[in-house]
């Protein structure tokens, strides 16, 4: 459904977009895992042809995208990160403008917005105005204007960013039934959980460039059965390097004054490690054990929490 | 589509009726403030009203000359005049029933026939702000006529008075050496006193005077506040192109099948109607409530002028927008822009006041061609052959404007 080549965007000096590469089928989630300024926005504003890559280029159903072909708009949904709805209008005025401009009309729109809207809950205060909505009322109408008129290609750009978690839940669901009617859904977040319950596939994006992609079983098993322990606390990086002479199994992963993330086959050696860096003197304020998972497997891959 | 989008901003602006009827509200407010400061044509002029009331009591040939005086022509259209018994006018004034009270005094006709000082006393109203001031000015103008005639006239006078105290009536001879004398003086001072009316009917009015003519004077200043407040009500409206960047609704008509071209050019064809809608709805109250009158077979020009001055305004402020990244940055430069604009343009002193240097640059600004237009029109009654100028210029001004807004708008890469 989706194939992106070798894409890429500079603003200045700023690389935001570095040749990154990936396809997506039909009824995929698929899902840009990063932190904010990671390039995931810039990537989606390339493909709904908002900006111009520099390189690289975009084929949808086979055909390359470019703004001359309006046919090529239709199969695409978006729903913005922001609220882009009117909110002095009501939802209906709201869903039927965005209907009509894909050429949706008639009793079709009317029984489209009425689905869409009791899917999203929100019938009984389709006629009130926007602005009398809560963050999450917003969200969800914001999400079903992006899918009225039944695209083939659905890119969401955080959807979930600022909502309470049942408002979430609910998201989550309209995103999941959505795919299941056989779209293709590019969903980009920066929350690990929902990251892994939602997507098919996910490509882990740092600095504009995907570190990994893959399943989130892939993902997790990059990281393998080792644990990464996170140290923080007023040491060098010699004091480590020091220690870590002591221990040919553990690996460090990322270090900078201060802070230290290692990686530690299984359990084993932990206890010891632990107990060498308390009698080396070494003072410790914050040590972290995590399991593997998605959360390791990006902090392995990119030296730093998704939250950083 | 574009109309679809051009729709929903129509119907984006009729659930904020009041913000736009305040918008209007500004030229309306302004022209309504010069009908009431010229007056309009017709009936609904704001000619002043002055109720005086006068004790004579002199009650001689020349007091009732005065009190004639405020009852003939247009002095009669803005006094009302009454006279009342020896005593009873003050109390009039002081429970505030009159404007003012004019005093003459016993022997004023005396005293002026013998060159002495005399005095007309003016009571006026504390409580009313204008007519009593009118009436003062009046009677200063009365005094000075007066007095002007009898230093004019001193000698026939003197002759006059020695034949009456002579003789009860003058002989023939007399009577022709005053006459004679009385035409030696008119034919001296008439340039002075009297305008003859061979004179009057030769003289040649100029457009300037036809121009400041009381009914015509209103709707001058109306084509000015009019055009300049058509900029500044766009100006208001335009504002919309960061209220959809800001709300990132801009972003997701971008990326439909609508595309940019057709949004931008949505909002330069919104601008259009809402400013033309704004431009009519102020004549039309010029014409009901103000009077303002123009001949029925120049109506097609005139709706053809509104519609192009609205156009290229349109233009004009999206050309302005296109430039600005910012809301702020529109709101700090736009308002300047237009009063530099409407400056030079006749839309807020009548070009013909400006310095000659800044009239030579009044053909470089829209306004200029929407006011002067509107002028031809209303006040000279020009038709369309006259108006093939302003029309081709604000059409030139419309096309070039709008096209260069929708390619610095193309080339802007934020959204």
């Amino acid at each position: 459904m989706l194939n992106v080549q070798n894409l890429a965007k500079s603003f200045g000096n700023l690389v935001a977009v570095d040749h990154i590469s990936f396809e997506m089928s039909k009824g995929e989630i698929f899902g840009f895992l990063g932190p904010n300024g990671a390039g995931k926005t810039t990537t989606i504003n390339m493909i709904c042809g908002l900006l111009t890559p520099d390189a690289g280029s975009i084929f949808i159903d086979g055909e390359e995208l470019d703004s001359g072909k309006p046919q090529l708009r239709k199969k695409l949904g978006i729903v913005p990160q922001e609220i882009a709805l009117y909110e002095d209008l009501n939802a209906y005025e709201n869903l039927a403008f965005w209907g009509r401009l894909y050429s949706l009309g008639g009793a079709a729109l009317k029984k489209r917005m009425d689905e869409l809207l009791q899917i999203a809950g929100l019938q009984e205060r389709a006629k009130d105005r926007v602005k009398t909505y809560s963050g999450g009322m917003k969200r969800r109408l914001n999400m079903i204007a992006g899918m009225l008129h039944r695209p083939e290609l659905l890119l969401l750009d955080e959807p979930t960013v600022g909502i309470d978690p049942q408002a979430r839940h609910n998201i989550l669901q309209i995103v999941r039934d959505f795919a299941a009617g056989g779209a293709a859904i590019l969903y980009t977040t920066h929350y690990l959980d929902e990251a892994e319950s939602l997507c098919d596939r996910l490509a882990i994006i740092d600095h504009g460039r995907i570190l990994a992609a893959g399943s989130a079983g892939d993902i997790k098993a990059i990281v393998g059965e080792n644990s990464l322990i996170k140290l923080n606390g007023s040491f060098t990086r010699d004091d480590i390097n020091q220690l870590a002479v002591k221990f040919p199994k553990i690996k460090i992963e990322a270090i900078k004054d201060g802070e230290v993330i290692l990686s530690v086959p299984g359990q084993d050696g932990t206890g010891a490690l632990i107990e060498e860096i308390i009698k080396s003197g070494v003072k410790i304020d914050n040590l972290q054990i995590k399991e593997p998972s998605l959360d390791s497997a990006f902090i392995k891959l990119t030296g730093r929490e998704l939250r950083d | 589509m574009t109309w679809l989008l051009v729709k929903k901003d129509l119907l984006r602006l009729s659930k904020h009726p009041v913000g736009f009827l305040l918008l209007l509200a500004a030229p309306i407010f302004m022209a309504s403030l010069m009908g009431f400061v010229f007056g309009g044509d017709g009936d609904n002029g704001m000619t002043p009203h002055v109720d005086l009331v006068i004790e004579d009591h002199d009650d001689t040939f020349v007091s009732g000359f005065i009190k004639s005086a405020f009852r003939h022509g247009k002095m009669a259209e803005m006094f009302n005049v009454s006279e009342v018994d020896s005593g009873k006018g003050r109390a009039l004034v002081e429970n505030d029933k009159v404007s003012a009270l004019l005093i003459i005094p016993k022997g004023f006709s005396d005293s002026l026939w013998q060159k002495k000082t005399t005095e007309l006393t003016l009571v006026k109203n504390p409580s009313q702000a204008f007519a009593p001031k009118i009436a003062e000015e009046t009677v200063k103008i009365l005094a000075e006529g007066g007095d002007r005639l009898l230093r004019i006239a001193d000698r026939p006078i003197s002759a006059i008075r020695a034949e009456i105290a002579d003789t009860n009536s003058p002989s023939d001879e007399s009577v022709a050496a005053i006459a004679v004398m009385i035409n030696a003086m008119m034919q001296k001072s008439a340039d002075l006193i009297f305008t003859p009316p061979i004179k009057m009917k030769e003289k040649t009015i100029s457009t300037d005077e036809q121009i400041y003519d009381a009914g015509t004077l209103f709707s001058f200043f109306l084509t000015g506040v009019a055009v300049m407040f058509l900029y500044f009500i766009l100006n208001g409206m335009a504002a919309d192109y960061f209220r959809e960047r800001d709300h990132f609704t801009m972003r997701r008509i971008i990326v439909s099948p609508a595309g940019k071209a057709r949004y931008y050019f949505s909002k330069h064809i919104y601008l259009f109607l809402a400013g033309l809608a704004s431009f009519v709805l102020v004549w039309i109250f010029g014409f009901i409530v103000w009077g303002v009158r123009m001949p029925l077979q120049l109506a097609s020009p005139f709706l053809l002028l509104c519609v192009l001055i609205a156009f290229s305004a349109a233009g004009v402020i999206s050309f302005l927008y296109s430039f600005f990244r910012t809301r702020n940055q529109a709101a700090a430069v736009t308002p300047a822009v237009i009063l530099l604009l409407s400056m030079l343009g006749g839309g807020m002193i009548p070009v013909d006041s400006l310095p000659n240097f800044i009239k030579s640059l009044t053909i470089y600004s829209p306004v200029y061609w929407g006011v002067d237009g509107l002028q031809q029109i209303i006040i000279n009654h020009e038709s369309w052959h006259e108006l093939t100028l302003h029309f081709g210029v604000l059409t030139g001004i419309a096309l070039v404007a709008t096209a260069a807004s929708f390619f610095v708008q193309g080339r802007k890469a934020s959204l």
